[in-house]
């Protein structure tokens, strides 16, 4: 209380002085309430307009044709169910993974964190296309099948269950990763004390842990779910001619069936079920928004009934069934508690064997001999990699997307960052509403807002230029600069900037002294999740790129469609040792600066 | 099911306490040594606190107890029964963990019935057992409430509910009353010992708070570098330190050092360093001491008084006094002496008419009866007796 007072007095004249001039900090919000409104919340309206548009202006007409037409309700039911399933698969494994991971030595988690994180920051096409290697006829698992005698193996691949398998993997570190980053802070006290009451290990778990990380289960859940919804390209690689979910099936009636009102209306019918989904799950959700606000994660934190407990139950009968439940369930939980182990085990094992597997492929693949598909290759050679080198078109499309990638990247972290104070630092009231607003991208399906967007700026001739692919990737990128960039300036003190204020540092001083260097690494790392945001797109390439300009996911999109050759995993191999050579270098760098440092400090002493 | 039944049973029956005996309990990791054989009986009904530094060992020994730990050897019986390999749930020992370590997502009476649910009582029994636990500590009206809608004082009431009202034999408390301010620990400290006598419960308190400890406990065992140094009632440590480590960990003392020397009358007297060396000074415990060794002597600072310089008599020593700190029913004088700093805690009360100032010439006295004498490990000479 006095400490209080008395702190408030200190700074009181500083408050007085900043109070008397207006507080203009929300400015910095104006150019990413611009961007975001004008390339993304306007492209998204304007496809609400094209779907009510027809023949004879405003009618529903369209929503009656594509509501009563059965390869619609068809493509969304399954991808519904594919959706459900893989959410299903991926919380159960991601939960199992999680919570081995926190009960494991430090270091053996370090090392297992790694299996988990390089292939989420690898290219979802590339991943995919992995999965092609592995299932298909002549691939990893046909041959071994072969080997043991199977001579006519299950598809596996080009149809549902390949799209499942591919989907699985891919999402697994999206599943995993807020549940970890949950779990791993849980306290272990209160599982003590329950074990100490009487309850064994399992029953521990179930009464006492489990609703403490239930919230991050369904956000985790809702993060997969609403993901799946709006995936295209692994379904569209791994899936077969007659499984198209609904990202292809609004692109096929756009581009195939020359039908926009058909496509932009499927796509706002999706968008609703993804808005709907987004309102249910909202304060699951909320917790990984970049809002500041503890109102909701509180509400977050004690989900479900409250227990009716104390009172008097007038019914002895029902409650005896309760008893006899809870007691079955118990029993049950202690059977289960015994196989936790092998459980675990058979979690991980399953799960890095997902997530790893189609890596490695990719990496013996790049060295194939063959022109077509047979893993592994029976010969090895070099020539996929002379080809890619000596080809122009994948070369000059490689710079094409390194050089708009990062572009885009540099532009949405300059406007995130500026949001991102404006989001913290700023007025509190709008913070909900525009952390909502910054997280929509990452929600709305691609497909959706690439429709949008290019339905939009088609006529004006920005389609095939660098300029239209580079707008579309900023706001891409902008969910990942923004949130990056807020709670690291959450964590920041913000007594920091008053007191380089009182020490006489004007704005400018304040962002070039205080926060840029405390920010830094979080700008890097939002510019890594914006650059790959936009390297890895392959749905806003395909209608934004031009004859002249296709983007190096597009060209291999199209490579792996047409043939699956080594080719595309050429190209993973040389992006992939492209990045670890610059994670090595920074490395190198670092360790030759402390060697120069170490010599000359001997030097100095000797 | 049979331990499970055998809750029930603890249930109905039990009303009291256990006899818990601790025998050659011992915790290794690798080379280290965190728990060296450690024995102890507890008798049922027993208030036992076990004080220590931290990295004493308490909490490995503690663990050990509630089946989170497994002895490297060593027995641990309760009522005649070694649970010392026995899993956590299978123990039936209460604990109250130190930071309670509530369910935050279940209510009051759900926390309080958890034990009761885990033995597989019926709700009708269960209700009336939370009932009566919840009385006990004063919480009646609390149990549809969530632990988070609680005070710090109120959710360590919970605790304690909850790990008694499964009657265990053993009630193992972690220092409970670490995270609440010091009035109500205080308080508190009365309420546990209060219902403790209520139950005739057996428990074992662990603490680094030699306050909680001294008035709380019927004995103490002190715990240094994972061995019991010394075990007794609060007074007997308090006033009859077993090693130069009790009596500095548990209340304060001066010591200073000197050398031990046979009398011509057969005592062993202390002659203390920098002293005038004609002074022999007594200690209480000069029997056990050996001639010829490096000693420590410790007095407590309120044997210490301070009397003026002249007509000052006996083993006197003359110090200046550096600083007076007010403490309100005491006064803490530090006074610097030939034989080493010092401190005197004199009651108000005796002072009316000398007050002492900072830079006071004073007499340091003390009762050879309240003087002790600790061997310290000499490097230099092997006592020679």
């Amino acid at each position: 209380m006095s400490v209080d007072s008395s702190a408030e007095r200190f700074t009181g004249g500083l408050a007085a002085r900043l109070r008397r001039r207006p507080d203009r900090r929300w400015l910095t919000l104006v150019p990413l309430l611009a961007v975001l409104i004008l390339l993304f919340v306007v492209p998204l309206f304007s496809l609400l307009a094209d779907s009510f548009r027809s023949g004879q202006g405003f009618s529903l007409e369209n929503y009656r044709e594509q509501v009563t037409s059965p390869v619609f309700w068809r493509a969304m039911r399954r991808t519904l169910v594919i959706a459900a399933l893989s959410t299903a698969i991926c919380v159960a494994l991601g939960y199992c993974m999680a919570y081995a991971l926190t009960r494991m030595p430090k270091r053996l988690r370090g090392v297992l964190m790694v299996v988990v994180l390089v292939p989420y920051f690898t290219s979802i096409l590339i991943r995919s296309y992995a999965w092609i290697a592995i299932l298909a006829p002549g691939g990893l698992v046909a041959r071994t099948l072969a080997l043991v005698g199977v001579e006519n193996p299950p598809e596996l691949v080009f149809n549902q269950i390949g799209m499942l398998i591919g989907t699985v993997q891919i999402l697994l570190p999206l599943a995993l990763l807020p549940i970890y980053s949950v779990i791993s802070d849980i306290d272990r006290a209160p599982v003590r004390a329950a074990q100490s009451l009487g309850a064994s290990p399992a029953v521990a778990h179930w009464h006492v842990y489990r609703p403490a990380t239930s919230s991050a289960v369904l956000a985790s859940a809702a993060l997969v779910f609403i993901s799946t919804l709006g995936f295209y390209v692994t379904p569209a690689l791994l899936g077969g001619p007659g499984d198209a979910l609904i990202a292809q099936s609004i692109l096929v009636q756009f581009s195939n069936l020359v039908d926009p009102a058909g496509a932009a209306t499927q796509a706002v019918l999706l968008l609703l079920i993804v808005l709907l989904l987004f309102v249910v799950l909202f304060r699951y959700l909320a917790p990984s928004l970049s809002v500041g606000g503890t109102e909701s994660t509180a509400a977050a934190e004690r989900p479900g009934r409250r227990p009716r407990c104390g009172g008097a139950d007038p019914d002895e009968r029902r409650e005896k069934l309760r008893a006899l439940r809870a007691r079955m369930l118990d029993t049950g939980l202690d059977l289960v508690g015994r196989l936790r182990l092998p459980i675990l085990l058979c979690g991980w094992i399953l799960g890095a064997a997902l997530l790893v597997t189609p890596l490695i492929v990719v990496a013996i693949w790049s060295f194939s001999d063959a022109t077509y598909l047979t893993f592994p290759p029976e010969e090895y050679s070099t020539r996929w990699f002379a080809d890619y080198f000596a080809d122009e078109a994948w070369l000059g499309s490689t710079f094409l997307s390194l050089g708009i990638a990062s572009t885009a990247a540099v532009i949405s972290v300059v406007i995130g960052g500026f949001g991102a104070f404006g989001l913290v630092r700023g007025p509190q009231r709008p913070r909900l509403p525009i952390a909502i607003l910054v997280a929509m991208p990452l929600i709305v399906p691609p497909m959706i807002y690439s429709l949008g967007f290019f339905v939009l700026v088609a006529p004006h001739g920005l389609v095939g230029t660098n300029l239209g692919l580079i707008l579309p990737y900023v706001v891409l990128g902008l969910p990942f600069s923004v949130s990056i960039t807020a709670a690291a300036l959450r964590n920041l003190d913000h007594r920091l900037e008053n007191a380089a204020r009182s020490l006489g540092a004007g704005s400018l001083s304040v962002l070039r002294h205080v926060l840029l260097p405390a920010l830094r690494p979080a700008l890097i790392s939002g510019f890594v999740f914006s650059f790959l945001a936009a390297f890895d797109d392959v749905v806003v390439a395909t209608f934004m790129s031009g004859p002249t300009a296709v983007t190096l996911p597009l060209r291999m999109f199209q490579d792996i469609k047409l043939e699956v050759s080594p080719r595309t995993a050429v190209v993973a191999v040389v992006l992939l040792g492209a990045g670890a050579a610059a994670v090595l270098l920074r490395f190198v760098i670092a360790w030759l600066v402390r060697a120069v440092k170490v010599a000359l400090s001997r030097l100095g002493s000797s | 099911m049979s331990e499970v039944s055998e809750g029930v049973q603890v249930v109905d029956q039990v009303a009291t306490g256990g006899e818990v005996e601790l025998d050659g309990l011992s915790k290794s990791y690798g080379t280290f040594q965190a728990v060296r054989g450690v024995s102890l009986s507890i008798r049922r009904g027993e208030f036992l606190a076990i004080l220590g530094p931290s990295g004493a060992g308490k909490t490995t020994l503690l663990n050990m107890l509630t089946g989170f730990e497994t002895p490297t050897s060593g027995a641990i019986r309760i009522d005649g029964r070694d649970v010392a390999r026995l899993a956590p749930h299978k123990r039936g020992i209460g604990v109250v963990f130190q930071h309670y370590a509530l369910f935050k997502h279940m209510t009051v009476a759900q926390n309080v019935g958890f034990p009761l649910r885990m033995r597989r009582m019926s709700p009708r029994e269960q209700r009336s057992h939370i009932q009566h636990a919840l009385e006990l500590v004063k919480l009646e009206g609390f149990a549809a409430r969530f632990p988070d809608q609680l005070s710090g004082g109120q959710q360590q009431r919970v605790a304690l509910a909850r790990a008694i009202v499964f009657r265990p034999p053993l009630l193992l408390m972690d220092e409970p009353l670490g995270a609440l301010d010091k009035r109500l620990r205080e308080h508190m400290r009365v309420e546990i010992k209060r219902l403790q006598r209520n139950l005739g419960a057996t428990v074992i308190y662990v603490t680094h708070d030699q306050g909680e400890a001294l008035t709380m406990a019927d004995r103490i065992a002190v715990m240094n570098d994972g061995a019991v140094e010394q075990l007794g009632t609060p007074d007997d440590l308090y006033e009859r330190p077993a090693s130069a480590f009790v009596a500095d960990f548990v209340g304060e003392t001066n010591f200073f050092h000197g050398r031990t020397v046979r009398d011509a009358d057969g005592r062993v007297r202390v002659v203390l360093d920098g002293d005038r060396p004609d002074l022999r000074r007594e200690t209480e415990n000069a029997d056990s001491l050996k001639p010829d060794c490096r000693v420590q002597v410790g007095v407590r600072p309120e044997q210490v008084s301070l009397l003026p310089v002249e007509g000052a008599d006996g083993p006197a020593v003359v110090g200046t006094v550096c600083e007076v700190l007010y403490e309100g029913a005491t006064a803490l004088h530090v006074v610097e002496t030939a034989i080493g700093n010092l401190t005197a805690r004199l009651s108000l009360k005796n002072l009316r008419e000398t007050r002492w100032a900072v830079g006071d010439q004073v007499a340091v006295h003390w009762d050879a009866r309240a003087a002790r004498g600790y061997h310290v490990a000499d490097r230099g000479s092997s006592p020679s007796s």
